[in-house]
């Protein structure tokens, strides 16, 4: 396939059916708290699998774009993040929303989403290319230290406790050392077993982790969540102004600069991104001591923030291999079930992909703007379904999800232990991060590590004496150090920010 | 006082001993300086060992338990307790192949969100039931995966 057949094969009803039906399912996701993009796209990939790729694709796009977009939506009108990445939107929200402008602040968080979002895009389209094409010189040794840094970030992904990061990590790499071993094929841990032979798949895993997981742990501690009480409409505005919107552009460009920077860095996602903007316009922005005090602007900031990080974080993604976030970790495991590894060769043998990938991420945002401006309404009564239903559905798609992907009854087992494990790790603070990924890069350090010498006789020093290699050391080495210290920074600041 | 990270550090050295144990058959390499496939796990069986001691050392200086007084007896363990239980048989029915997937999977989503905490009686079957047929026809007749 071609770069332009991959543009056509995207304008075809199934491609824009399942991108409709994907965003309408990240709607769901997104609005209630204790959903997450990760749950969601983790939980469809069983499903996609049977698709066509760019079909598949679609949904899974459609669910990660809109899935953000409307965790800002019970961030505003209850007041709990329905995503991660929403909570900086509750700084501003719900307070426009206590002030009486209800159906305001869910058009701006709409239009700034979708802004955003395709600042994010236009940034992936851009960056995306060059990068993988400078990607392509890199041999096994830029590769193995490519995954070693990848494995540095568990540390940042470790928030609170990063001994228990890094041991989630090593759990995670204990995991891939089972089965053939990636460059002799020989037999590890196996113990006989022809199913533990083929490696344990990392999806049902992840399914597990994030699925039976989050459920097991709501059941013991309830989300705390607040009420969608009468909210009475005090004035009639309803949207911003042709002057108003211009007014916010340098705050919003600043932010989106710089939360596609932060989506760009392995292991960070919206949620610190949707802070750091949120904080930096407040500096520079004329009506930055309003912020935090139902400030328009400040909504905006952080909606277009959580938004155009997505766009960074999937430049990552497609050009490196390397997971800009959890979503992105688990579409990385996606694409590979469909055959495409990401990162410089994926743009070099399937260009057509690339092409529908970043062409995807601007088509959800048209389907984002249609369905937000027109149903927000509707979308926010989502918030009153009972959470034992909600319960149901995704354990029922957990356990059948997982076994739908190689028709293995054991692997709906393997999601049962995962879950049970991904409910003793949040319940004991231990992050899931580092396990995802450590469960995908751990292989591919492995198998660059043993190429990268096996070329170069057994000389260590390869991955000294190449200059990008080096460089990808030494920024392991400084993130190792640099990382902790960031997150003290950014937990401090976001404590701040939030009394 | 030992609390869940001194008990987790010994899972995870325990874990890193078997991967050490089971390493020790593996060739450590075929060719001088080339690592063989048991590097690797020998590898992540020193750091596991190594983060055992770390996390039961932070475990000693914390207060933290992470299951408060009561909890094992709280009303929300013991739904907890049950539906990993009904889990556990319905996956173990799954793999030994008893009963159907509709039977098995009616009673399973039944006992489930009755834990989850749906108590009206019409509700529950509904959803069941609901859920059973809806996941069956969707993974057999569209995906054309057998359950």
């Amino acid at each position: 396939m071609t770069a332009i057949s991959g543009i056509e094969g995207i304008f075809t009803f199934q491609v824009l059916l399942f991108l409709g039906i994907g965003t309408l399912l990240g709607f769901f996701v997104g609005v209630l708290p204790g959903l997450t993009a990760t749950m969601a796209i983790a939980l469809l990939i069983p499903i996609t699998f049977w698709l066509p790729s760019s079909a598949g694709l679609a949904m899974l796009i459609g669910v990660y774009n809109s899935a953000i977009f409307a965790g800002g939506i019970s961030a505003i009108l209850i007041n709990t993040p329905g995503t991660p990445a929403s909570i900086a939107s509750t700084f501003d929200g719900y307070k426009i929303v206590k002030k009486g402008y209800v159906r305001l602040a869910v058009w701006i968080n709409t239009f700034y989403s979708v802004l955003g979002g395709i600042f994010g895009a236009i940034m992936l389209a851009i960056a995306a290319f060059p990068i993988a094409r400078f990607a392509l010189k890199f041999g096994p040794a830029e590769y193995a230290a490519l995954a070693v840094f990848g494995l540095s970030m568990m540390i940042s992904v470790s928030g609170k406790s990063v001994v228990k990061g890094i041991v989630a990590g090593f759990l995670g790499l204990a995991v891939t050392t089972i089965g053939l071993d990636p460059m002799y094929a020989t037999q590890r841990f196996s113990f006989g077993s022809p199913f533990l032979l083929a490696q344990i798949s990392f999806l049902p895993i992840m399914i597990g982790l994030f699925g039976i997981g989050e459920i097991l742990d709501q059941v013991i501690t309830p989300l705390q969540q607040g009420t969608l009480e009468s909210l009475k409409e005090k004035e009639k505005k309803k949207h911003l102004s042709l002057k108003e919107i211009w007014n916010t552009k340098i705050p919003i460009t600043l932010s989106c600069l710089i939360s596609v920077f932060i989506g760009a860095i392995p292991g960070t996602g919206g949620d610190i991104a949707g802070v750091i903007s949120w904080d930096q316009s407040r500096r520079i922005s004329k009506e930055g001591k309003e912020y935090g005090n139902g400030s328009n602007e400040g909504l905006a900031v952080t909606c277009a923030a959580n938004n155009a990080s997505l766009g960074g974080a999937m430049t990552t993604m497609l050009s490196l291999g390397l997971p800009g976030d959890a979503p992105t970790a688990i579409m990385i495991g996606a694409l590979m079930m469909y055959g495409y590894v990401p990162g410089p060769l994926l743009f070099r043998d399937h260009m057509d992909i690339v092409i529908v990938i970043v062409a995807l991420m601007f088509l959800a945002y048209v389907y984002i703007s249609l369905i937000g401006f027109a149903g927000t309404a509707v979308f926010s009564k989502l918030l009153r379904l009972p959470r034992p239903w909600i319960a149901l559905a995704v354990f029922c798609f957990s356990l059948v999800g997982s076994y739908a992907l190689n028709n293995a009854a054991l692997d709906v087992l393997i999601c049962l232990i995962a879950g049970i494990i991904g409910f003793i790790f949040r319940r004991t603070g231990f992050p899931l991060g580092p396990v995802i990924i450590a469960l995908i890069l751990g292989p591919i350090a492995e198998e660059n590590i043993i190429r990268a010498l096996l070329l170069a006789g057994g000389n260590a020093l390869v991955f000294i004496t190449r200059p990008i290699s080096l460089i990808l050391i030494i920024a392991s080495i400084v993130s190792l150090f640099l990382s902790p210290i960031l997150n003290r920074v950014m937990k401090q600041k976001e404590k701040l920010l939030v009394d | 006082m030992f609390n869940a990270d001194n008990i987790i550090a010994f899972f995870i050295a325990f874990l890193g001993i078997i991967l050490f144990w089971g390493s020790k058959t593996l060739p450590s390499g075929y060719m001088p300086g080339v690592p063989g496939p048991g590097f690797f796990p020998r590898l992540v069986s020193y750091g596991l060992i190594v983060l055992s001691i770390i996390l039961f050392i932070s475990g000693l200086k914390t207060k933290k338990t992470y299951f408060e007084k009561g909890f094992f007896r709280s009303e929300n363990f013991k739904n907890w307790v049950w539906i990993v239980i009904a889990t556990t048989f319905y996956v173990f029915a799954w793999i030994f192949e008893i009963g159907t997937f509709i039977i098995n999977s009616i009673i399973y989503f039944s006992i489930i969100v009755y834990f989850f905490g749906e108590k009206r009686i019409p509700y529950i079957l509904a959803l069941s039931v609901g859920f059973t047929f809806f996941t069956f026809y969707f993974f057999t007749n569209v995906l054309r995966i057998l359950l």
